[in-house]
């Protein structure tokens, strides 16, 4: 099943994101102001889902951006969109302050924990453009079987393996990998148009 | 692990869901693989990207832009010393990461911006920056102890002339002024503590004796003339004597005074008086 779409957009907006880290690459400050404007919410929305903590949220925010400016020289087009490398750093950033032990965990582990939160966009075109990845992403997420999201979940936003989420749950280990493996496909066969697979 | 089973299990690589030894066999199998081979994972990092597009955007405070540009700015302006270790550093990371999911290449920048000859001069004047502040280290060392010496000495000067303060002012000090009788200039004080017996006379403007002779002190009663001390006076015509009064002394004494003696002092006084006070 695949969801309306319009993948011109997606593609339009990851070309301007890599100008973006090339230039960062070439040491242009203004070139990661842009960068930052254009992608910081989603990269904070992100960390603070792992952290659940606005505090630390912020820290790893400004080490993610200042990684990014440091590394942007190591970015290859040819192997991953750049907002997908962006997350990539962010995402393992906060699983490494969350392993820190830097705060008690009281985070929450459902995708739906801030779902009713008000989506603050820097702009009205950013904000429909935002607003509607986020309702395909999320229809996307309910064609998954509970049981599927909470695995992913708990993989991606808690960093935690597929032993340890078997262990949580009391599941089965393969239970665990066969709910992970085809949530996972069922979510690039739903947004294969996001992904230019269309 | 071969690439069919890698392939199999790449959704799983991409959520982070392996445990850390399968991953690891995963990242030696990328490391290998072909182009194709590595696209098929990009696009499985593609997909777990998208995940938090479903979460509902928060705007972080604005301070934090300006916190971080301030931050790249200062950055730039570090020294090679500093930006050789913070990229260390971030080459500990950016490997670390690249061994988790990421789909990066050997940093450039890290390369080009800290060339070796800058790494050696920076070490080299590192080298003989800490033998120059060994060196100043050990001066100043040096130069404490002196000064700690010299504290104690002024120290212990102090506490002496606060206990003549505090002898001049003590109730039980009497201060008895001798005058110059030969020699009109010349005068002194004579601070004598009556419950220990004891003076400490101060002298001033005294011209020193000719070298074969002595100034001697003597305690007078009414029965004798009692010898106190044998002593000469400085350049300036100063000293100062310190004496306990004999017991003899104490009995009948009427006055002071200081004759010019030959050398080594006489049994009687046989000169004129040049300081002279009444008790």
């Amino acid at each position: 099943m695949h969801l309306a779409i319009d993948t011109a957009e997606a593609s339009e907006r990851d070309q301007d994101l890599v100008s973006l880290v090339e230039r960062v690459a070439t040491g242009d400050q203004s070139a990661l102001a842009a960068l930052y404007d254009a992608t910081n919410r989603f990269i904070y929305s992100l960390v603070l889902r792992v952290l659940g903590d606005t505090c630390s949220a912020e820290e790893v925010l400004i080490d993610v951006y200042t990684q990014l400016w440091r590394q942007a020289a190591s970015y290859d087009a040819n192997r991953g969109a750049p907002l997908a490398w962006m997350a990539t750093i962010a995402r393992s950033r906060a699983i490494d302050r969350l392993r820190s032990g830097w705060r008690d965990q009281q985070r929450k582990e459902s995708l739906d924990v801030l779902g009713d939160a008000p989506a603050n966009a820097a702009s009205p075109e950013e904000s429909a453009a935002a607003s509607e990845r986020q309702r395909l992403v999320r229809e996307a997420l309910n064609l998954l079987t509970p049981e599927q999201r909470r695995v992913i979940e708990l993989a991606y936003y808690s960093g935690l393996s597929h032993s340890e989420i078997a262990e949580k749950l009391n599941q089965p280990l393969g239970t665990v990998k066969t709910r992970a493996r085809l949530g996972m496909m069922k979510l690039r066969e739903a947004l294969a148009p996001l992904l230019g697979e269309s | 692990m071969k690439w069919k089973k890698a392939k199999a299990i790449a959704p799983l690589y991409v959520i982070g869901a392996l445990d850390q030894k399968t991953a690891h066999d995963v990242e030696t199998a990328l490391s290998s693989a072909s182009p194709e081979q590595q696209r098929v994972f990009a696009r499985w990092r593609d997909v777990a990207a998208l995940l938090p597009q479903s979460l509902p955007l928060q705007t972080p405070p604005d301070y934090l832009r300006e916190r971080l540009l301030n931050r790249i700015a200062e950055e730039t302006q570090q020294t090679p010393i500093e930006i050789a270790v913070e990229e260390s550093t971030m080459k500990e990371i950016a490997e670390r990461d690249e061994k988790k999911v990421l789909p990066v290449v050997q940093p450039r920048r890290a390369e080009s911006r800290t060339p070796r000859w800058l790494l050696i001069a920076a070490a080299a004047l590192l080298a003989f920056t800490s033998a120059y502040l060994f060196t100043q280290s050990a001066k100043l060392a040096r130069e404490r102890a002196d000064l700690s010496r010299e504290r104690n000495s002024l120290t212990e000067e102090l506490a002496a002339w606060r206990r003549q303060v505090d002898d001049i002012v003590s109730p039980r000090t009497k201060v008895i002024a001798m005058v110059g009788d030969e020699t009109p200039q010349a005068n002194a004080k004579v601070l004598w503590d009556t419950k220990e017996q004891q003076w400490v006379i101060y002298i001033f403007d005294l011209p020193a004796p000719p070298s074969d002779k002595d100034y001697q002190l003597w305690y007078v009663t009414k029965n004798a003339k009692i010898s106190a001390a044998v002593f000469r006076t400085d350049e300036q015509g100063r000293t100062v004597l310190n004496l306990t009064l004999p017991p003899d002394a104490l009995t009948g004494l009427a006055a002071t005074a200081v004759t010019l003696e030959p050398r080594g002092g006489s049994p009687q006084p046989t000169g004129k008086f040049y300081l002279k006070a009444s008790i």
